[in-house]
């Protein structure tokens, strides 16, 4: 082997171990997320420029839905794989409870002062947790495929036009928000009794096609064609809309509007520390990515001064009056699902799946 | 041991000789068995654990309440549908699959390395995908309805999906290529000069194939339909994607409990159950046809 070879080998072993070596490694911050326009918004609006103003390497875990890693965080946690977790409103205050979460004090995260106070929850006089976003839950409609009515309400779904061509989520999705839904929609609901709600359930079963567990999936049943109309988060319209379907976005008018919410949270003794992983919640939650991230998963902005969302992004407008009485927001609720999820679940299974249509 | 290495020089290699075989396995056994016995184990214990809605993921008071939940009608239909439905989708692969096998054995066509590279490829295609191809083909909007409407056979689609036929027939599809691939296995270590023996004696193709490769290939076909069977009883993006949340099996139901209920000790006893169950039907199967090609 001639020098100059020699020297070419030994000019790429040293690069490779440089590389191998972690001269140039970055610190690593593992972060939660849902696939879709989550994904995306928070990709595009907030893990980019976070990754470029402090040199930090952010790993996104992906998962169908925020639930599904609950048991996970729940079982490492005495030593955590995860910095920051995205959670459904239920999952974030029980790991706060149960003391797997970090204070998010205005000392280390100052952003928190700009979100509506009714996305904050305090336990014990601790916030743990931060609101998000909020959105409306309703019905997205393919109005080339069905004839819509004068008003569109949760009973239409019910009509037998509609016959094998609704799609509503699993038990999985929000945490039951279904059968909340048609309970709301059932009426005499209370956070007390289920029974409205499946009773409103049996109801419309008929003419259920498919059940959906994540609003990508729902997305992708109205952009096939498959259903026509889908119970969904407000966000799920993105998707369909960008693929250029005939599609709308409606909050019933037969029943409350049901709002949902996300979180985020920093997990105890998370491998990136609590430093790193405040860090990001905090330039997170600041406007200048809080907002462009809300309104791309079609929710309005979460702060209290935020702008007007734009109207061809977030159909239903949510206002911070609204935001406080949402169907989640009290202990009592929670508390009430958590005990009961379970029972709920299986009944879904033994007798709503079977009065699916055929 | 030293005085008879030295007494004898040929002990020490016969006695290497005896044990590198086994030694050779170690590693595996070393990799396998603590994964195995220990997860397996933890999961039998979480079956007498007590689920508190709500509560802690676990809690470690004893009960039998996971198994008894388990009589329950909606649970034994669950493991019935994923028994029939795997046991349809694995007859089906192993039925189609054994032709395309005794094919690619015997034919000596240029068409026989392409074939064998289509379904060793078909292997790297991303499980999710192949079964997301699918429901453009069987959508009610899909290729084949569309193909069907305009050929004036149909007036409305019909409903391929969303059901336990299109599980059924997308899962057996995805069985093919494993199937396939044992079979042909299976066939090449036949001996070929027991067929010339057969054709020697006077006995036509058809005849040789019944009497003599068909009965040969026997421990085949039990091997490729063990495998799928198992594959098939732990399906789960197929169930999700073509039976739309509707078709509950197995899988899914392990998952709703573990997942979205956190009903960690239910889930478990589904799974100890589903795995007693499984290789009962399996150790069944394999006995069934054994005891068959030995009277054969």
């Amino acid at each position: 082997m001639g020098f100059r070879n020699r020297l070419s080998v030994a000019a790429l072993m040293g690069a490779a171990l440089l590389t191998g070596t972690g001269v140039s490694a970055k610190d690593r911050l593992v972060v939660t997320q849902w696939g879709g326009v989550w994904g995306e918004s928070l990709e595009n609006f907030v893990i980019g420029p976070f990754e470029k103003k402090y040199d930090v390497q952010v790993d996104v875990l992906r998962a169908a839905s925020a639930g599904e890693l609950l048991p996970k965080i729940r079982a490492e946690k005495d030593r955590p794989t995860i910095d920051v977790y995205f959670a459904g409103i239920q999952g974030a205050r029980a790991l706060a409870k149960e003391g797997l979460a970090v204070e998010l004090d205005e000392k280390d995260v100052p952003a928190i002062k700009g979100l509506s106070p009714t996305l904050i929850r305090p336990i014990g006089g601790k916030v743990y947790f931060a609101g998000i976003n909020t959105r409306a839950n309703g019905l997205m409609v393919r109005k080339d495929l069905v004839k819509l009515p004068e008003k569109v309400t949760m009973q239409w779904v019910a009509d037998p036009s509609l016959k094998g061509m609704v799609s509503i989520p699993n038990m999985a999705f929000g945490h039951g928000l279904i059968v909340l839904a048609g309970a709301l929609a059932g009426g005499g609901a209370s956070n007390q009794d289920i029974e409205p709600g499946f009773t409103f359930l049996k109801k419309i079963a008929p003419n259920v096609k498919a059940l959906y567990q994540s609003s990508g999936e729902a997305g992708r049943l109205i952009t096939t064609g498959e259903a026509a109309v889908a119970y969904v988060s407000s966000g799920a319209v993105a998707a369909p809309k960008k693929a250029g379907i005939d599609v709308d976005f409606y909050a019933p008018a037969d029943m409350p509007l049901m709002l949902d919410a996300d979180a985020v949270m920093v997990v105890k003794n998370g491998p990136a520390g609590r430093d790193l992983a405040l860090k990001f919640v905090n330039f997170f939650l600041e406007p200048d990515r809080i907002n462009p991230y809300s309104f791309g998963v079609g929710s309005s902005s979460p702060l209290k001064d935020g702008p007007p969302p734009p109207k061809d992004k977030v159909p239903v407008p949510i206002t911070n009056e609204q935001m406080g009485t949402a169907f989640f927001a009290d202990d009592a609720t929670s508390a009430w699902i958590d005990a009961n999820f379970d029972t709920w679940n299986e009944r879904f299974t033994r007798e709503i799946q079977p009065a699916l249509g055929r | 041991m030293v005085l008879a290495a030295q007494t004898n020089p040929d002990a020490t290699p016969r006695t290497w000789n005896r044990w590198l075989p086994s030694l050779l396995v170690l590693p595996a056994l070393l990799y396998l068995l603590p994964i195995y016995l220990l997860s397996l184990g933890i999961l039998f214990a979480f079956t007498f654990f007590v689920y508190v809605p709500g509560g802690p993921l676990l809690n470690p008071n004893f009960t039998l309440a996971n198994y008894l939940r388990l009589i329950d009608p909606l649970y034994g239909a669950i493991l019935l549908r994923t028994v029939i439905i795997g046991a349809i989708a694995s007859a089906v692969a192993v039925f189609i699959s054994y032709p395309v096998a005794y094919w690619l054995n015997r034919s000596t066509s240029r068409w026989r390395s392409l074939v064998l590279g289509c379904t060793v490829l078909s292997f790297f295609v991303v499980p999710v995908v192949r079964v997301f191809a699918w429901t453009v083909v069987l959508g009610t909007k899909g290729f084949l309805n569309h193909v069907l409407a305009l050929a004036g056979i149909i007036d409305r689609p019909l409903p391929l999906m969303y059901n336990n036929f299109g599980v059924t027939l997308v899962l057996a599809h995805y069985l093919l290529p494993l199937t396939t691939l044992t079979l042909t296995a299976a066939l090449q270590r036949l001996d070929g000069t027991l067929e010339l023996a057969s054709a020697n004696l006077g006995a036509t193709k058809t005849k040789t194939f019944f009497t003599v490769t068909l009965p040969l290939s026997v421990p085949g076909l039990v091997a490729a339909l063990t495998l799928a069977f198992a594959i098939s009883m732990s399906t789960f993006t197929t169930p999700i994607i073509i039976g739309g949340g509707r078709v509950q099996v197995l899988a899914n139901t392990i998952y709703d409990a573990m997942m979205i209920s956190h009903n960690f000790p239910l889930a478990s006893a589904f799974a100890v159950v589903a795995l007693i169950m499984t290789l009962g039907i399996i150790g069944m199967v394999g006995h069934f046809m054994t005891t068959r090609l030995k009277l054969a």
